[in-house]
């Protein structure tokens, strides 16, 4: 064995002759690249745009075993549900319900806003999609990455990368996806419209707002548990002000801990046997219709709203109610001052938005609930 | 899965999703509700509080002001001497039992 020998079995055993012989990987290395420019120098999300960017990469580098090892213990977190649920629990932490409590009418259009959920769902079906794959692809529509982790890790383990990487991207499009939307559907007469101040919540209905939820929605759709029981528990961790401690933790340490291993192992299932197909580009796609559909959901409940309260509620909040907290409500903020720019959107646009969580974790439940069986 | 069973289970899960936000409406009212009679309660009940530490201040200013007798008013009446003192309390921002007041006179 000479010099030359040893260099070409070298070779013969590097990643790069795997590139040579399944030129997918490195479609796969360059998309993977393309992820991280979004995350990195354009600012889409980043905080999971570039943990899932970076897994796509490690696992589309041919012959390093990394998904057999270390990739495949992490990705139990995912499987089993367990990092969409943890990242709820910081969520629930970080979360100010008290837009929500003092205008509970906001509800509604964080119900309207899941509109995009079902219309997507349909559309699925009709490009023939298996019935819980099309399930977990509307759920992008809720605009919730945790929620549609969870219930793509449920129903659609396959398509997992391309359901997170979906809703991420939209979450960070908002800006540019909603105003045109907000713009279509209302007059300048209505978002010109000034809010009044809402009331103030005590902290008593703070703290048994967390705990009435969790017992009457988890009792009426058990399958939202590991979503609202957790988001619940880390609000009640932050008003009761008795647990300053953990609140910090599930909004600091623990959520940034979790960001990592969730997005990683969610960036390493993206294999190019089942990224680089057309389903691929098809659930992108309906994931933009899903979103689009429940801005309109959102945004005609508000109306409705606005007509009922005789031109006491802005129906720019209306489009809030798609969950993404709280890039959907600065959005409305936005738009409403652009219109007047004596508005201030932002506290009562909260009120949707939050509710839009409650109502997007409803919507998997009853996804899982239906078709998890 | 037939376009009837599709469409059933997505009017169902929208109208799911709307009762069940709709209940959570409900409950905030309630739970305000009963928050606003518990603290209503309360409101009745805390008057007496206020009441006492008015008095229990006002009994202190009373012991405070043992001044006020000792005053003496060239050319001034009683009235105009109390707007004086109440004008250069309000001035200096130094409640009135904290002011000495050793006599108030008139300038020609």
């Amino acid at each position: 064995m000479n010099i030359i020998d040893i260099l070409i079995m070298i070779f013969q055993e590097s990643g790069f002759a795997g590139l040579i012989e399944d030129p997918r990987y490195l479609i796969m290395i360059l998309l993977a690249c393309f992820l991280l420019y979004l995350g990195i120098h354009k600012k889409y999300e980043p905080l999971l745009m570039i943990p899932i960017a970076f897994g796509m990469l490690l696992a589309n580098l041919p012959r390093t075993g990394i998904t057999d090892g270390l990739i495949h213990y992490l990705s139990l977190g995912v499987e089993y549900g367990i990092y969409p649920s943890l990242v709820f629990l910081g969520t629930g932490a970080m979360t100010d319900f008290g837009p929500l409590i003092a205008n509970p009418s906001s509800l509604l259009m964080g119900a309207g806003a899941q509109f995009g959920i079902f219309t997507a769902f349909l559309m699925a079906l009709v490009l023939g999609f298996d019935p819980k794959v099309a399930a977990a692809i509307g759920v992008i529509g809720g605009a919730d990455g945790p929620t549609a982790i969870l219930t793509a890790s449920k129903l659609a383990m396959e398509y997992l990368p391309a359901i997170a990487i979906a809703a991420y991207s939209y979450m960070a499009l908002i800006p540019m996806i909603q105003p045109p939307i907000m713009r279509a559907l209302t007059t300048e007469k209505e978002r010109k419209t000034v809010m009044k101040q809402t009331r103030t919540v005590t902290k008593k209905e703070r703290i048994i707002f967390p705990i009435a939820v969790t017992v009457f929605v988890v009792l009426l759709i058990p399958d939202t548990a590991p979503l609202v029981g957790l988001l619940m528990f880390g609000n009640l961790l932050k008003e009761t002000g008795l647990t300053d401690r953990l609140s910090d933790t599930a909004q600091n340490a623990l959520t940034n801990i979790v960001i990592i291993f969730l997005g990683i192992s969610v960036g390493a299932k993206a294999g190019a046997e089942t990224f680089l197909t057309i389903r691929t580009i098809e659930i992108v796609v309906l994931g933009l219709i899903a979103f689009s559909f429940s801005t309109a959901g959102g945004l005609i409940l508000g109306k409705i709203m606005y007509k009922v309260t005789g031109g006491k509620v802005n129906p720019l909040i209306g489009s809030a109610g798609v969950s993404a907290v709280p890039m959907a409500a600065r959005v409305s903020q936005i738009e409403g001052q652009k219109a007047n720019p004596n508005n201030y959107l932002l506290m009562h646009a909260m009120g949707p938005n939050v509710a839009g969580v409650i109502g997007s974790a409803v919507a998997a439940g009853f996804m899982l609930k239906i078709f998890g069986a | 899965m037939g376009a009837g069973r599709a469409l059933i289970i997505a009017a169902s899960g929208f109208m799911v999703v709307f009762l069940m936000l709709c209940l959570l409406w409900f409950i905030i009212v309630m739970v305000n509700k009963i928050t606003m009679a518990l603290e209503g309660k309360t409101a009745e009940e805390a008057p007496a509080a206020p009441v006492r530490e008015t008095l229990a201040a006002a009994e202190a200013s009373a012991d405070d002001t043992v001044y006020g007798g000792e005053i003496a008013l060239y050319d001034v009446d009683e009235k105009t001497a109390a707007c004086i003192m109440a004008i250069i309390s309000d001035e200096t921002k130094i409640p009135l039992n904290q002011l000495i007041f050793k006599s108030i006179k008139a300038l020609n």
